[in-house]
């Protein structure tokens, strides 16, 4: 497959740290899928119709955050790539504390709303 | 790349693809299985596009693990994890869509007297006293 110029510049990193980052790439894809399973499971095994509301709201909230995963996902996988070919230091990754901070607000949401 | 590679990275790197696959098919089997419930239609072609998805993984991870073990070890082209990426995006923010296109229509099909604590919640209607079968409806 044909690659883009910025995949031509620089040097071809050491394959064990590219591939290590195609890996990453992935988790963070899994990681993706993972709320987006939630999110649907949610709205499924949410029967009661009280709760409903908030849990679809959640549920929604799991697939939109599930779709900027999968985008960061290839942005951070590009970045790294790029950082690999030039020999910089590898950037920081935004994801980790977005994705933490995140699912404490899904978590903290649905514990209210059990409760409730 | 030698089976001497002490890390196993063309493995390890097949697997992770396969793993993934396998990741997008249970979500394609949740999708499809959300989608054939009453007011959720729109989820159905998501999960069919979930399903060309899986296959399309699998068969990335069967053209990497070949290229990884018989030619020299490279990064991917950046085209095919964009395609990847985007085209996951859309099922997720598709999903997201219908799921808030669907759901008061849904909720609002749900009966009234499904409430919470109800004693007829999970009885047969009619069977106890506490649940009475709904009034029949008037000529």
């Amino acid at each position: 497959m044909r690659r883009p110029r910025w995949q031509q510049e620089g040097n071809e990193p050491d394959y064990r740290f590219s591939l290590a980052n195609e890996r990453t790439y992935l988790a963070w894809i899994r990681t993706g899928l993972g709320l987006l399973a939630g999110g649907v499971a949610l709205d499924q095994f949410a029967a009661d119709p009280q709760a409903r509301p908030l849990f679809a709201v959640v549920a929604v909230g799991l697939a939109v955050s599930a779709a900027i995963l999968f985008g960061i996902a290839y942005l951070q996988w590009r970045a790294a790539e790029r950082a690999l070919r030039h020999g910089r230091p590898l950037p920081a990754k935004a994801a980790v504390p977005l994705l933490a901070s995140s699912m404490c607000v899904v978590a903290l949401v649905l514990a209210a709303a059990v409760a409730m | 790349m030698s089976p001497q590679d002490p890390g196993l990275q063309a493995q390890r790197t097949a697997l992770s693809w396969r793993r993934t696959a396998l990741a997008v098919l249970a979500n394609a089997a949740l999708m499809l299985k959300a989608g054939s419930q009453p007011g959720h239609g729109l989820l159905l072609p998501l999960g069919v596009a979930l399903l060309a998805s899986s296959a399309l993984m699998a068969a990335q991870g069967h053209r990497r693990e070949r290229a990884l073990l018989l030619g020299e070890p490279k990064s991917p082209s950046a085209r095919s994890l964009r395609w990847a990426a985007i085209l996951l995006m859309f099922v997720a923010g598709a999903g997201a869509a219908s799921l808030v296109a669907v759901d008061p229509a849904a909720r609002a099909e749900e009966p009234t007297r499904l409430q919470r604590g109800s004693p007829c919640l999970h009885a047969v209607p009619g069977e106890s006293e506490r649940c009475p079968a709904p009034a029949a409806p008037g000529p």
